[in-house]
């Protein structure tokens, strides 16, 4: 059964009662919540995932809460906890930002606890059996690509969390939503009429945020590992004309190092992992500053799907 | 030519007299990364157990270390085993340089110790 088959009524009771389990690549997760609006927004956002039996185990744990007392009741404030901290550390955020620190959360949750996997910040995505792993920091124009590129026919494994399967270097999806900041919003409703997206919503942080329904076919494919072959750090850069160039590997590696949220805890089960990530693939460095420019790049590095796309 | 842009640490006393060896091998995880076109000479990767941190050396300056990890030398013996490995690409001056330099940059990196005989 997946979420979108359960009314919002049912969601919502699961959501405040014992929570509601869903799969998620390799992960159950479950999320528990008062907040109306994290209901409705994971209704929307994970309508495709399969729901998990209860009696399943539960690798990941979240609850979005609100800060209860007479202050709570005059100022409300959400806080999320994730396993491993406590209430008094949590950040509060108005309950209106109840589903993005939900998504941290899972985030956190994975990076922090999940040593199977060599969890590098980027996004994954595979055609066509060419596994792209970006590489980028935040605003420079990682998720925008990587929508792009999940509206344009590649499957999406992750847009935030690349898991590296420490044991075999293949990469485990997670096909949850992307997350799209101030302008990249625009730009991707823009881009398809197959976007679907949440309302953005002003953050005191990082400004207009909104969420990137993943397309269904990512999600029905997410126990689908797949083998890297290209690294890409990828940086937008406003007016420039686009620019592909070699990475040099010592350079890649560097990158890789610097996206790794558990490299320093894996040890040396990591630094094998990187190694063999990086000798096993290509590795560019490309800057943008137009989507369709970028997006046109990629569909000519594989030929047979452009081919293919044509025929039909 | 190397280039020896990255080392630039000043040496401030003479090292004549100090032996320098390996951290405990066990210690070091060593991985080369694939050379391209762009790169003419390979890079090594070192993974250093007790301290946590991966470094990128040169191939010479990886060759130096290794060597160490066979066997304690002095900066002159150092120097000396390096001349003969790399007799054809490098002079005596020159590679008494690069160790002269590389010597105190390894050693604050953890991945070599040192002794004074």
């Amino acid at each position: 059964m997946r979420l979108g088959d359960l009314d919002r009524a049912e969601i919502r009771s699961r959501f405040s009662g014992d929570g509601l389990l869903i799969q998620t690549g390799p992960f159950v997760i479950r999320l528990k919540s008062s907040l109306e609006d994290i209901a409705d927004g994971v209704a929307q956002l994970y309508a495709d995932f399969p729901i998990a039996d209860q009696g399943q185990f539960v690798d990941v744990t979240l609850s979005v809460n609100l800060q209860r007392g007479l202050w709570g009741w005059f100022f409300p404030r959400g806080y999320v906890l994730p396993r491993g901290r406590d209430r008094a550390t949590s950040e509060l955020f108005p309950p209106r930002l109840g589903l993005s620190y939900l998504e941290w959360g899972l985030n956190y949750s994975i990076y922090a606890w999940c040593m199977r996997y060599l969890v590098l910040h980027s996004a994954v995505l595979e055609r066509e059996g060419h596994g792209l792993i970006i590489l980028g920091d935040s605003g420079d124009g990682k998720s925008t690509l990587c929508s792009g590129l999940a509206l344009s026919g590649w499957r999406l494994l992750s847009d935030e969390l690349g898991l590296v399967d420490l044991s075999d270097g293949q990469l485990s999806p997670l096909a949850r939503p992307i997350s799209l900041k101030n302008e990249s919003i625009e730009t991707i409703r823009n881009f398809s009429t197959d976007a679907v997206l949440t309302e953005p919503r002003l953050t005191r942080r990082k400004g207009l945020l909104a969420h990137l329904k993943p397309p269904t076919e990512s999600v029905e494919l997410m126990h689908q590992r797949m083998t890297p072959t290209t690294i890409v750090t990828v940086k937008y850069a406003a007016g420039e004309p686009l620019q592909v160039e070699p990475l040099d590997p010592s350079a890649a590696f560097q990158s890789l190092l610097r996206s790794g949220f558990n490299y320093f805890k894996l040890g040396e089960a990591g630094f094998h992992s990187a190694v063999r990530l990086i000798n096993s693939c290509e590795c560019i460095s490309i800057r943008y500053s137009q989507l369709p420019e970028v997006l046109d790049y990629f569909q000519e590095r594989i030929p047979q799907a452009s081919a293919c796309e044509s025929g039909t | 030519m190397w280039d020896h842009g990255r080392i630039i640490v000043e040496v401030s006393g003479s090292h004549r007299a100090d032996v320098y060896y390996a951290a405990v091998p066990a210690k070091l995880h060593w991985a080369q990364l694939n050379s391209t076109e762009a790169t003419d000479c390979p890079v090594e990767v070192v993974f250093h157990s007790q301290s946590g941190q991966t470094h990128l050396l040169d191939g010479p300056s990886a060759w130096i270390v290794r060597r160490l990890e066979n066997s304690p030398l002095t900066r002159l013996d150092i120097t000396s085993a390096l001349v003969h490995e790399y007799g054809a690409e490098i002079s005596t001056d020159d590679a008494s340089r690069f160790v002269e330099h590389l010597l105190p940059l390894v050693l604050r990196m953890g991945l070599i110790e040192t002794v004074r005989r």
